[in-house]
């Protein structure tokens, strides 16, 4: 019984392998076969910034908080008093001027795709801005705090 | 026959068993399956698989539970996706387990990619309950509401 169990278990992965393979091929979303694994990494030159003290920036009004995901997820839900910033649009440079200069800004993304959040705010220190910071552990962190988020735009 | 088994090989408990299994995993690999870059990221971000391999899990991962969904709920190969199943929640256990041990502080990755819920002890208990449901399906699942035909 087992070896006929381990028998269509082989025929099934097969049949799904080259499913996966053929449409990962064709459609636009697929990735690459072997990993560019700096892909994956961080790699920001600005600081972490644990959910506790950006609280702190939050209810003491010093922070502007900068959401770095695309636009749906932002409607979806995001800190409240957040601006977005989507790392993929391109416009952190032409959206840049409206972030202000004084207080600290403090870049986010979902846990996940915390990447988004570091090339937002490399992109601010290149332009000039000093306090620049990623939210650690994104909006999940801040929302296990049981911090305030909101919806829409 | 006795009594555990008799239970357990009810054909509407081993049906209930398939179709929680196949409703589940079909679920899961939805979303993976549309973001395979973003499925990647939330396996990279466990810190379990060398990089070279990362992406071709991303790739098949999410198809072998799609397929093997509705395999076992549709009733053919039961046994064979019931052991697929199996497997990969023996693999989705080893590495929450391990996520939790070390501390990780990463989004699941078990349902939805972006600000999806963390890891958590729950999320292994579920695991856990799924894997009793295979063990139903992989014994007693080859029977009735099923496609009988299958390899020999």
């Amino acid at each position: 019984m087992m070896s006929r169990a381990v028998k269509e278990a082989i025929v099934i992965t097969i049949v799904v392998v080259v499913i996966a393979f053929i449409v990962n091929y064709t459609r636009d979303e697929g990735i690459s076969l072997i990993a560019d694994g700096d892909a994956f990494r961080i790699q920001t030159n600005a600081e972490f910034m644990v959910a506790e003290d950006a609280r702190g920036h939050f209810d003491a009004g010093t922070a502007m908080f900068l959401d770095a995901r695309e636009v749906d997820l932002f409607e979806a839900g995001h800190i409240e008093g957040a601006m977005n910033l989507p790392s993929t649009s391109g416009e952190v440079n032409s959206l840049a001027y409206l972030v202000p200069a004084n207080p600290d800004l403090i870049c986010y993304s979902a846990a996940a795709t915390e990447r988004q959040a570091g090339v937002v705010a490399d992109k601010l220190l290149e332009i000039g801005f000093k306090k620049v910071y990623v939210l650690h552990g994104g909006l999940e962190a801040w929302e296990e705090e049981g911090l305030p988020t909101a919806k829409g735009n | 026959m006795n009594k555990i088994e008799t239970v357990l090989s009810n054909k509407y408990l081993v049906l209930a068993a398939r179709l929680i299994l196949g409703a589940v995993f079909i679920y899961a690999s939805l979303e993976k399956i549309q973001n395979p870059a973003g499925f990647a990221q939330a396996i990279y971000n466990y810190r379990m698989v060398p990089e070279s391999l990362i992406n071709i899990m991303a790739i098949v991962l999410p198809w072998l539970e799609l397929i093997c969904g509705v395999l076992i709920i549709v009733g053919v190969f039961v046994r064979g996706s019931a052991l697929l199943i199996g497997a990969m929640l023996a693999v989705f256990i080893v590495a929450l387990s391990s996520a939790i041990l070390r501390g990780l502080d990463i989004s699941c990755g078990c349902f939805t990619l972006e600000g999806g819920r963390g890891i958590a002890g729950k999320t292994l208990i579920e695991d856990i309950l799924l894997m009793v449901c295979v063990g139903i399906a992989l014994l007693y699942g080859g029977k009735a509401f099923s496609f009988k035909k299958g390899l020999n």
